[in-house]
């Protein structure tokens, strides 16, 4: 187990040590720009997954990310402000916004937080979308958002800029998020998704476990959206709608949801082949629909269960072993 | 939607807002419609299909189908439409809900997937161009001063007329005695010699053809176009939420308010902050009773 551990440990440094490095040898803007978009849906899976873990499935993730993309813009282009104090506010805001919603929404369990988070994401959308169309441009959305100040003048281009950041995001996000999962905070988060009533009969208030869970995974979000937002240079409500929130469902459910790597996965591998479907607009969508309810029927642990299942294939002679780290790994 | 609805204008203020309370009453049917299927598969499988919204844009497709091209009467469309719908449900409760029963997650997960599926297929078939579905009835009444046209009274009488035989064999019928049991206690009912999976796959048909009449009603209304089903289903999540999931009567009030105060509230509001503002009402309504105004706790 040590030396399987040592080597998951030396595959992570050496993938973050390539991904560094790329921007150097390969300058292809486009390339560099689809692995930003990725590392992006990479953090957004991971905070949503970590909501998941505790048990709500909270379809409002992408409306916090809506809330930090418009939030930044709008105070950098309309009051000034730099990106480096703007984004850590609006990320703040988004975060207040979920510690005030959040009792509330988190006295609802199951169906009832599912149905209400994602009514949440609608009149988030609502919101930009139609109120103060001078700060928030309305329909039309804000176009024209400065590149955060400071990035050109170190020699960066946008794209690269935009590379560096998401990458330093999603490595923080990342590893941030599996070493709260293997403290006592993530197993007693665990704990309460399975049996919140047990949990409470020895004196834990799962509620506030929760409510930190959703806390963090705000405020992560809505800076992410900041990011975005000026590095893509427009928002427009519609983009942060349903499909958008199906899409990191999508994302973290095919990865596998028993494990961090999950999300991570489904994340990374699934934003690279959709860039290469995009032209098929339409037909993508169908696909993707079709992908997630045969992965639920046919796989429910999703990419994870597979490479476990190839794994334990393998080495039929260990296979006791390989069953008790799948169970373990459910935990 | 209700912004669609021509009423509003320059006019008398009572004719304006007697007009909004019918078109509230028939907006509310409408999502009671929508309402009933959702909070009757949700008493039965304990999940919540996400996609049952498509079978409203599926029944608007279909009226659309059999009155332009093959001219049918209209009642004749309402039933073959109702059937249409209903056997999409069949299909589509023993291709994919069947394996979620009890599962919320993975029905959540799977319905997510099925709005893609089916809003593409409709745009696959039937274009981005949005249809209108001719008349089905001219001329008008005036009662009191008021004009009522003759269609939205005969919309409203018919979705009156669903919701009535529903509650008639949800409340007279062994069928209906079994579905109310199971939504109390699903494992009593097991024991009674009751197949649920059965009464999952009758609920889930039922209220796909229910939300199909849903969309025929409103087809002569509004225009049909794929994404159709998103926003009523919306409405009627929020209607299942407040009145309390899984009642019947819950989701009969529920409808209706949230009717009004939509055709109500926008004669004075733009409807998206009639939406946000309905949204402000969930939450204060849930702070007093978290279950729903109807509903019991859930696990």
């Amino acid at each position: 187990m040590r030396r399987n551990k040592i080597f998951v440990t030396s595959l992570w440094f050496a993938l973050i040590l390539l991904f560094l490095l790329l921007p150097v040898v390969a300058d292809n803007p486009y390339l560099l720009r689809i692995l930003a978009i990725a590392f992006m849906n990479v953090v957004l899976a991971v905070t949503f997954w970590l909501v998941l873990r505790a048990g709500p499935l909270n379809m409002a993730h992408i409306g916090f990310n809506a809330i930090g993309a418009y939030l930044s813009a709008a105070l950098v282009m309309h009051k000034g402000w730099s990106f480096w104090l703007s984004a850590p506010v609006a990320a703040g805001v988004a975060g207040l916004c979920s510690a005030a919603v959040g009792p509330i929404l988190l006295r609802l369990r199951g169906p009832y937080f599912f149905l209400v988070s994602f009514a949440m994401l609608e009149v988030i959308r609502l919101f930009f979308h139609n109120a103060f169309p001078a700060t928030f441009g309305g329909a039309a959305g804000l176009v024209g958002i400065p590149v955060p100040d400071g990035i050109t003048s170190i020699g960066l281009t946008p794209v690269t800029g935009f590379y560096v950041f998401t990458l330093v995001l999603a490595i923080i996000t990342v590893a941030g998020t599996a070493r709260l999962m293997s403290s006592q905070f993530g197993v007693v988060l665990s704990a309460v998704r399975q049996s919140q009533d047990l949990t409470a009969a020895i004196g834990i208030d799962g509620n506030a476990y929760k409510l930190t869970a959703l806390s963090i995974s705000a405020i992560i979000s809505a800076f992410t959206g900041a990011v975005f937002a000026h590095f893509n240079g427009v928002v427009h409500a519609d983009d942060f709608g349903l499909n958008r929130a199906v899409i990191v469902v999508l994302h973290t459910v095919v990865g596998g949801t028993g494990h961090i790597a999950g999300p991570v996965l489904g994340a990374f591998v699934f934003t690279l082949i959709s860039e290469q479907l995009r032209q098929l607009q339409s037909l993508q969508l169908l696909g993707f629909g079709i992908v997630l309810i045969v992965v639920l029927i046919a796989a429910p642990r999703g990419l994870l269960g597979l490479i476990e299942w190839i794994r334990q294939r393998w080495s039929t002679k260990a296979s006791w072993r390989s069953q008790t780290v799948g169970t373990a790994q459910d935990n | 939607m209700f912004q669609q609805l021509p009423q509003r204008g320059i006019v008398m203020p009572t004719e304006l807002w007697v007009q909004g309370l019918l078109n509230g009453v028939i907006l509310g049917t409408i999502y009671i419609l929508i309402a009933l299927g959702l909070t009757l598969v949700f008493s039965i499988m304990r999940i919540i299909n996400f996609a049952h919204g498509e079978f409203y844009m599926a029944g608007a497709f279909l009226a659309w189908i059999f009155l332009t091209r093959f001219s049918l009467p209209y009642w004749l469309v309402v039933i073959l439409a109702m059937a249409g719908t209903a056997f999409l449900g069949l299909v589509i409760e023993r291709l994919i809900f069947r394996r979620f029963h009890g599962d919320m997650l993975g029905a959540f997960v799977a319905g997510l997937g099925l709005v893609w599926v089916m809003q593409m297929l409709a745009l696959m078939i039937f274009g981005t161009v949005e249809k209108k579905i001719p008349s089905i009835l001219s001329g008008s009444v005036r009662i009191a001063g008021m004009i009522f046209s003759y269609e939205r009274i005969a919309i409203l009488f018919t979705g009156i007329f669903l919701v009535l035989v529903l509650h008639a064999l949800v409340q007279y019928t062994a069928w209906g005695r079994a579905t109310r049991a199971a939504a109390l206690d699903p494992i009593a009912i097991q024991l009674m010699g009751v197949d649920v999976k059965k009464l999952g796959s009758i609920v889930f048909t039922l209220g796909a053809a229910l939300a199909g009449a849903a969309g025929v009603l409103v087809g002569p209304l509004f225009t049909v176009s794929p994404t159709m089903g998103s926003a009523p289903v919306i409405k009627a999540f929020i209607i299942i939420i407040v009145g309390g999931m899984g009642s019947f009567l819950g989701a009969m009030i529920g409808g209706l308010a949230l009717g009004l105060l939509e055709s109500i509230g926008s004669l004075y509001i733009s409807s998206a902050w009639v939406a946000i503002i309905e949204f402000l009402a969930v939450i204060i309504v849930l702070l007093v009773r978290p279950q729903g105004l109807m509903g019991s706790a859930v696990e």
